[in-house]
């Protein structure tokens, strides 16, 4: 935390006072200006999202709830309705059976009847005869122009629908036209009567038709029988007199070429003649093809006279148990005159067997093989097909050993061998492909009926079957008794009504959807809308703001720094040297007490400055009048000076007298002396004002060094004294002035010869390494009185020789020392002094060897 | 103004200088080396007696006179080409480095510093004006 503050602090220290002050403005009201916006629109789209997904939900639980509640009325409906129509095609299969079973017992009694005949040709002749049932026919059959159906020949003609006479029954006032059941035929119900002798033999022998083959036979052989299958004289024999044999259903089978439609469509399309004659006959698929011609033959004993003389017999049309069933449609048609296959509503009729022997599709009834009087194979599924294949029997042999019904199931696929084989019987016991066999025999086991639904063809079939109650002979072996009748009707059709409610529920709700959609999505682009405007009204409002507090920031922030800036503008004047400069004074806070305290502070400072300066200028003009004074001084002194000297020496030249000679050389010595201290003096004046220049540059010590030498040399002769330049390490250059170094060594070496009255005075200069850069140390070594330690501490001071050591002998202007002092310093280097009295005294000073190099 | 003539040697010297005394000394050196000379006492009566063209090699010229001061005489001279080859020598008491630099930039030939002495003025007048070959 600490450390964060360190880090923000010297982030800000760079920035101006003005810029600091702007950004925590900025800090302290854009970021919770920004942040307030933030969560304003958080707020807003939270809410948005919420009301959107409430909205989402609502309209899905809507939907959910309207489908439901469609859903579970329709399927109730669709419900009811099937259980209505399932009731009702229950009741038309029973009342169909019914209607069987009652047919078949009328033969019961005509073969009673026939009993009771003289067997004679011409009363069975009459009695065939007399014994017609109309059947209703379809007329012939054309294809349709485009070879995809068939229609017929003659056209039905239309009927206007009847209306309601009154509008008291216009409520569901509802009729049917008459039943279309085709053309009404009476066709004689039995194709042949026969009297068989005791011995097996026909003896009489009526036929209608040209179905069965004529001639009286020793039915006791099959292949004397209708297809060589039929087997009932050893059943004859069994009846006692009044008993009733009855037949199964016995014709040969009826090939198909193909299954399905036959049209001329279709058999281009399978690259087949065209020749549904020569196939078998399915209702409206093939209206024109070959029938299955079938017969149920009666037979019951005859007696005369109380004696069994042989048996009578009845071989039934087997068309009209058919056209009990055929025409029969299970919806609100009820009846049409052809059958219409196509459809899946339609009867057909089992035998005891469970082998069909009435179906829309002839070829579809189980039929026998002529050539051997055995059932002919029916059709098979692909593994029933496969191990009969492999058994390598004929079918009769094969079959004992299948077992029936076994694992029916739709997986089952028909086997194409057998489909393309054109034996299409339906044996229910093998017809494994088709799983409702199984169903059915077990709702006939017990001579009941009832349904099913199934998945069959593509469409959920309501199917059927009931027991037909017919138990005479042979079929009174079991419950099942002649056999059933089962009805397929597409269940869809049922609820056709249900259905179209249903899809108008569901339209309605569609609609209701629809309009559900629309509304949310309306409502979710209003939210959308006015979150989008919330955003930008948030937005702008932010920004407008934002731009106005960093204005404010920016002015409050210019407000105070400008006082600040100006105050520190105003000090930077002050301090430049506008002494005059005040900041101004405006208004009453710490600002302007500070500006104020500045003003007095500076009206201090330029008090001070205005002494100050006055000082200054008094002392430079005293300065000035000094050195003006002193200038004048000398001019002044050297004028009279020129007298005094000149005329000395012209005194000096020309007098004779030794006395008169010395007087003049006195006054000229002494002019001299007054010479040397009128320039000493002006000298000193000058260094002291610093006006005194000094021309700094390299010198060839050793030939400045003999000249000075040379120059001496006279002064030391006349006292006798020697004057020597050590050589030895002779510095070879020093950094100074000419002048005033010839100046400095010319006053010590004065000095010392001066002071020494025997010996003499060395002179040397060596180089000096030292700290401080190169140095040339130069050394006046002299033989003379010395110099006490007391007069050491003083002796570069002016005019102190006189006090101590200078008597009346050593004339001097007493300002030779301090000269030097200050010409030894101005060139850079320092003086000094090593004495013993009595013992000499060494006078050193050192200067630079080169420029120094700054 | 006072024009003294004194015998006419070969070569002649003008000094110019206020005080008498400075004068004299100067007419004696010169005298010493032989020279005649005319005294002129003010920058004034110099430039007045130039104007007649006498014949003269050399001028000692004192600087500070009350009249006209010698650098304004000098410059005077140096301007007419009549007098280029006139010889004139500062004679000073004004013994600072930067007078004589000045002088000697401003057309003098030569600076002497009072006090004189006779070798220090032997010097400069036969430098400037060697003595004809005997």
């Amino acid at each position: 935390m600490k450390k964060l503050t360190q880090k923000i602090t010297r982030f800000f220290e760079p920035l101006g006072i003005r810029a600091k002050l702007i950004a925590i403005f900025v800090a302290i009201k854009v970021v919770p200006l920004v942040l307030i916006a933030w969560f304003a629109w958080q707020a807003a789209q939270g809410l948005g999202d919420e009301v959107a997904s409430r909205v989402v939900e609502m309209s899905d639980a809507m939907r959910s709830t309207q489908q439901q509640t469609g859903k579970t009325a329709n399927d109730d409906a669709v419900r009811a309705l099937d259980e209505r129509s399932r009731e009702a095609i229950e009741a038309l299969s029973t009342t169909l059976a019914r209607e069987v079973a009652v047919f078949l017992y009328d033969r019961d009694k005509d073969v009673r009847r026939a009993a009771a005949l003289e067997p004679s040709e011409a009363s069975y002749r009459r009695y065939l005869s007399s014994h017609t049932r109309d059947v209703f026919e379809h007329g012939a059959y054309l294809p349709t122009a485009d070879g995809k159906g068939w229609v017929p020949a003659a056209p039905f003609s239309a009927l206007n629908p009847v209306r309601s006479p009154l509008p008291d029954n216009a409520r569901d006032f509802h009729t049917r036209l008459p039943e279309n059941y085709g053309t009404k035929t009476a066709r004689p119900l039995f194709l042949e009567m026969s009297f068989v002798n005791l011995q097996g033999q026909e003896t009489i022998k009526v036929q209608q038709g040209k179905v069965l083959t004529p001639g009286l036979r020793d039915i006791r052989q099959s292949a004397n029988t209708y297809v060589k299958a039929e087997t009932y004289w050893p059943a004859l024999k069994k009846l006692k007199p009044g008993e009733i044999y009855v037949s199964e259903v016995i014709g040969p089978s009826v090939r198909a070429q193909w299954i399905g439609p036959y049209t001329p469509a279709k058999a281009e399309a399978l690259k087949k003649p065209f020749t549904p004659e020569a196939s078998g006959y399915a209702g409206l698929e093939n209206p024109v093809g070959q029938r299955f011609r079938g017969i149920v033959r009666w037979a019951t004993p005859v007696e005369k006279n109380g004696k069994l003389v042989g048996y009578v017999t009845l071989a039934l049309d087997h068309q009209h148990l058919m056209a009990l069933t055929n025409t029969v449609r299970p919806t609100p048609e009820r009846f049409a005159p052809i059958a219409d296959p196509a459809s899946g509503n339609y009867a057909f009729m089992w035998d005891a067997k469970s082998r069909s022997i009435s179906h829309p599709r002839d070829y579809f009834i189980a039929g026998y093989d002529p050539d051997t009087g055995q059932p002919a194979p029916p059709w098979m599924d692909t593994e029933l097909w496969a191990n009969w294949q492999q058994s390598g029997l004929p079918w009769s042999a094969y079959q004992p050993s299948v077992p029936p019904f076994q694992d029916q199931s739709l997986k089952r696929k028909p086997a194409p061998e057998s489909s393309q084989s054109g034996l299409l019987g339906l044996d229910c016991r093998y017809l494994n492909f088709s799983p409702q066999c199984h169903g059915w025999d077990a709702l006939t086991e017990h001579g009941g009926s009832g349904s099913f639904a199934i998945f069959f063809s593509g469409l959920w079939k309501l199917t059927t079957a009931a027991t037909i109650p017919y138990y005479t002979g042979q079929y009174g072996e079991s419950q099942r008794g002649f056999g059933f009748i089962t009805v397929g009707a597409n269940v869809d059709d049922f609820h056709r009504a249900a259905t179209e409610s249903g899809q108008r529920i569901d339209q309605l709700i569609s609609n209701a959807d629809t309009l559900l959609k629309r509304e949310r999505e309306g409502l979710l682009a209003n939210i959308d809308a006015q979150l989008t405007s919330t955003a930008s009204g948030l937005i702008a409002s932010t920004l407008v703001m934002v731009v106005l507090v960093i204005a404010i920031a920016i002015w409050m922030a210019g407000l105070l720094t400008d006082r600040i800036t100006e105050m520190s503008g105003g000090i930077k004047r002050f301090q430049e040297g506008d002494l005059a400069h005040r900041l101004p004074v405006r208004g009453h806070d710490e600002m302007a007490e500070l500006a104020q305290s500045f003003n007095h502070m500076a009206n201090g400072i330029e008090q001070s400055f205005g002494q100050l300066e006055e000082a200054r200028r008094t002392a430079e003009e005293a300065n000035r009048l000094k050195s003006e004074f002193l200038a004048n001084m000398s001019h002044e002194l050297r004028t009279p000076l020129n007298g005094i000297l000149g005329f000395a020496e012209l005194l000096e030249m020309d007098l004779q007298d030794p006395a008169q000679l010395e007087y003049a050389k006195t006054i000229r010595a002494s002019g001299e002396h007054l010479l040397a201290l009128v320039t000493a003096v002006l000298d000193l004046a000058k260094i002291e004002a610093g006006r005194m220049d000094f021309d700094l540059q390299s010198l060839d010590l050793p030939t400045l060094m003999r000249d000075v030498v040379a120059a001496q040399r006279g002064h030391a002769q006349q006292k006798n004294l020697s004057l020597e330049l050590d050589t030895e390490d002779l510095a070879p250059v020093v950094y100074a002035d000419a002048l005033r170094l010839r100046q400095v060594l010319f006053n010590l070496i004065s000095n010392a010869l001066k002071f020494t009255d025997q010996g003499g005075v060395r002179l040397r200069a060596v180089t000096d390494a030292g700290s401080q850069g190169t140095r040339v140390r130069f050394e006046v070594q002299d033989t003379g009185v010395g110099i006490s330690a007391q007069a050491q501490a003083f002796i570069f001071e002016k005019f102190r020789q006189n006090e101590t050591f200078v008597t009346r002998n050593h004339e001097g202007t007493g300002l030779g020392l301090t000269l030097a002092k200050e010409l030894v310093e101005h060139m850079g280097g320092h003086i000094g002094v090593d004495s013993t009295p009595g013992a000499g005294a060494t006078f050193h000073f050192v200067l630079p060897a080169q420029a120094h190099i700054a | 103004m006072t024009l003294t003539a004194t015998t006419a040697p070969a070569r002649r010297a003008l000094v110019v200088d206020d005080v008498m005394l400075n004068r004299k000394l100067a007419t004696a050196f010169f005298n010493r080396m032989g020279w005649q000379t005319t005294e002129a006492e003010g920058g004034q009566a110099a430039l007045a007696w130039l104007a007649d063209q006498p014949r003269v090699d050399l001028m000692l010229l004192d600087i500070s006179m009350p009249d006209l001061c010698g650098e304004e005489v000098c410059r005077q001279l140096r301007t007419n080409p009549a007098w280029a080859a006139l010889k004139i020598v500062a004679y000073t008491a004004h013994a600072g480095q930067a007078d004589i630099d000045r002088f000697l930039a401003n057309g003098f030939d030569a600076v002497l510093i009072k006090p004189i002495s006779l070798q220090r003025m032997t010097e400069v007048v036969s430098g400037l004006c060697p003595a004809p070959p005997a």
